[in-house]
């Protein structure tokens, strides 16, 4: 069964590998494109926006840095997980692959299962190239983009399990609908909902999650720390989240189980 | 003879319509089952459910004896309409993933199978034609070494020959394992001297459900002329239809009624089964 899941699964997983490829090239490049106008200005470890506010290029890669940390895990969850099952009913291959000796319980599990781990390391790549090389560049325009900062949090758990989040529930919808388009449409109007539904689990845990807050690092702003405490700003936050997700998709799957149980073909 | 499949007061219903309505009838062991009738008349849903594949609203269905289900898909060999298979695979992957997904999968028996239905092994299932991935899927649902056969109409696109090619592989599967048969159709050629066994749907319901030489021999057609009717009030009328100035009548009896210028003969499986077929529609 795991073979044919992969199987499937591999023009997704190569649409996604690519999407994962580019996204980290570009990550590369636009850390370059910044680093290159701060060699300029001859202030090449600066990251004191005050000193080296960034303009033109650097601004702009930024920018779409920001952009593609925050939108490639949720566009990685979509590509595998909206035809995962969607597909398969839409084809009627699933009365071929239930009518073998599988139980669909096995099917459901398996084929998610890949998914979710494949999803997890195409976004895995992009959000280490993110957390570990391009986050000190962002910090120079941190106050711009502070909406877009909240879908990634500069966290790699978090920007990881909102990949393996949106798969596992655009893979329950698809099992539902049976409709790829409709998956598709129904999941990227569930998407808000899920972020804010992660926003509003970790505001309602007891413990309320620690954060490095820059004003209250202990640093003054004259200290580069002061500035690279923001890197791990939302760790806290995120570190919930990402363990709020988990919780979510297991939820998810075991949903999905129970759908497929009962799955007419 | 124990039964292969038991099916007692099925009922479901499709978006307010019923597709199944107190279906009820038995498969023994070794037959070859047809269930004939027309578009829409609950054949699909009615092997689907005994494939497992939908869960119908009421009733009961057991294969050897147990519900279709994990436990019993090893012995259910299924093809559905249409042979729906993976079309970006080929020919010899699909092979490999039916002995990967079945236990009991004989891969030299699929392989002679697949290499008689002249199948190329490289050619992705997408590319083959409906015939050939029929054939395809047979090979699949007959590698399993099932108990249990259930055909969705499996000739339905096939050409003339592979048609015949198909009936006598599936004979010859018959024969050799003892394998039961159920085989959807409406298309009454396609079960004559094939099958053994007969369940006549309409409506979601089950009209006839016997073995083929014993409805024969409890049915027979009657033609008369005007006003010949009388004497067949009190028997079983299937189906009257006007015939020139006078009926012709399918009757469920065992002996002819010796009356007037009525005149009788036994009918062929397929006037039965169209009489069957029509009688429900002038309802």
């Amino acid at each position: 069964m795991t073979w044919l899941a992969i199987r499937l699964l591999r023009p997704y997983l190569i649409i996604s590998v690519l999407i994962s490829g580019v996204s980290t090239a570009f990550l590369v490049h636009g850390s370059a494109v910044v680093q290159r106008q701060l060699d300029a200005r001859g202030m090449p470890g600066c990251v004191n926006p005050n000193l080296c506010w960034p303009t033109g290029p650097a601004m702009n890669a930024i920018l779409g840095m920001e952009l593609v940390a925050a939108f490639v895990p949720v566009l990685i969850g979509l590509v595998l997980g909206v035809p995962l099952f969607a597909r398969e009913r839409e084809e009627g291959t699933v009365a071929f692959v239930l009518s073998q000796s599988v139980s669909r319980r096995r099917w459901v599990v398996t084929k998610l299962a890949c998914a979710l781990v494949a999803g997890g390391l195409c976004t895995a790549v992009v959000a280490l190239t993110y957390r570990l090389l391009v986050a000190r560049y962002t910090l120079l325009a941190n106050d711009l983009y502070e909406l877009l900062e909240l879908l990634h949090l500069n966290h790699v758990g978090f920007m990881v399990m909102q990949t393996v989040f949106t798969t596992a529930v655009a893979g329950l919808l698809g099992l539902v609908y049976g409709r790829t388009l409709r998956t598709l449409v129904v999941s990227l109007v569930w998407w808000p909902f899920g972020v804010a539904a992660v926003y509003a689990g970790v505001a309602l845990l007891p413990v309320a999650p620690g954060s490095g807050v820059a004003g209250d690092s202990g640093f003054s702003p004259d200290d580069d720390r002061y500035w690279t405490a923001d890197i791990s700003y939302a760790d806290g936050f995120g570190y919930a989240a990402t363990v709020l997700m988990i919780v979510y998709v297991v939820t998810t799957v075991l949903l999905a189980r129970r759908v497929g149980r009962r799955l007419a073909v | 003879m124990s039964d292969a499949l038991t099916v007692g007061g099925l009922v479901h219903t499709f978006d307010g319509r019923r597709a199944l309505d107190e279906c009820s009838f038995t498969v023994p062991a070794g037959s070859v089952t047809a269930l004939v009738g027309r578009n829409g008349a609950g054949k699909t849903t009615l092997l689907r459910a005994a494939a497992g594949l939908l869960t119908p609203d009421r009733g009961r269905v057991t294969v050897f004896g147990a519900p279709p289900g994990a436990a019993s898909l090893p012995r259910i060999g299924y093809v559905g309409q249409q042979a729906p298979l993976y079309r970006t695979l080929t020919v010899a992957q699909t092979l490999r993933l039916g002995a990967r997904l079945n236990p009991r999968w004989d891969t030299p028996y699929a392989q002679r199978l697949a290499d008689a239905a002249q199948l190329p092994p490289a050619a992705k299932v997408g590319t083959l034609a409906p015939g050939q991935r029929m054939r395809l899927a047979l090979v699949l649902a007959l590698g399993k070494r099932p108990g249990l056969l259930l055909l969705d109409e499996p000739l339905a696109h096939l050409d003339p020959v592979a048609r015949t090619e198909a009936a006598g592989a599936l004979m010859a599967e018959v024969a050799e394992h003892g394998t039961t048969v159920v085989l959807s159709s409406h298309v009454v050629a396609d079960i004559e001297g094939v099958c053994d066994r007969v369940v006549v749907l309409a409506e979601g319901r089950v009209l006839l459900a016997a073995e083929v030489d014993d409805a024969l021999a409890g049915h027979y057609v009657a033609v008369g002329g005007p006003g010949d009717l009388a004497p067949l009030d009190g028997a079983e009328i299937v189906e009257t239809r006007p015939d020139g100035g006078g009926f012709t009548a399918l009757v469920r009896i065992a002996e002819p009624v010796p009356a007037g210028r009525l005149s009788w003969h036994r009918p062929t499986l397929e006037e039965m089964l169209l009489g069957y077929l029509r009688g429900v529609s002038a309802r």
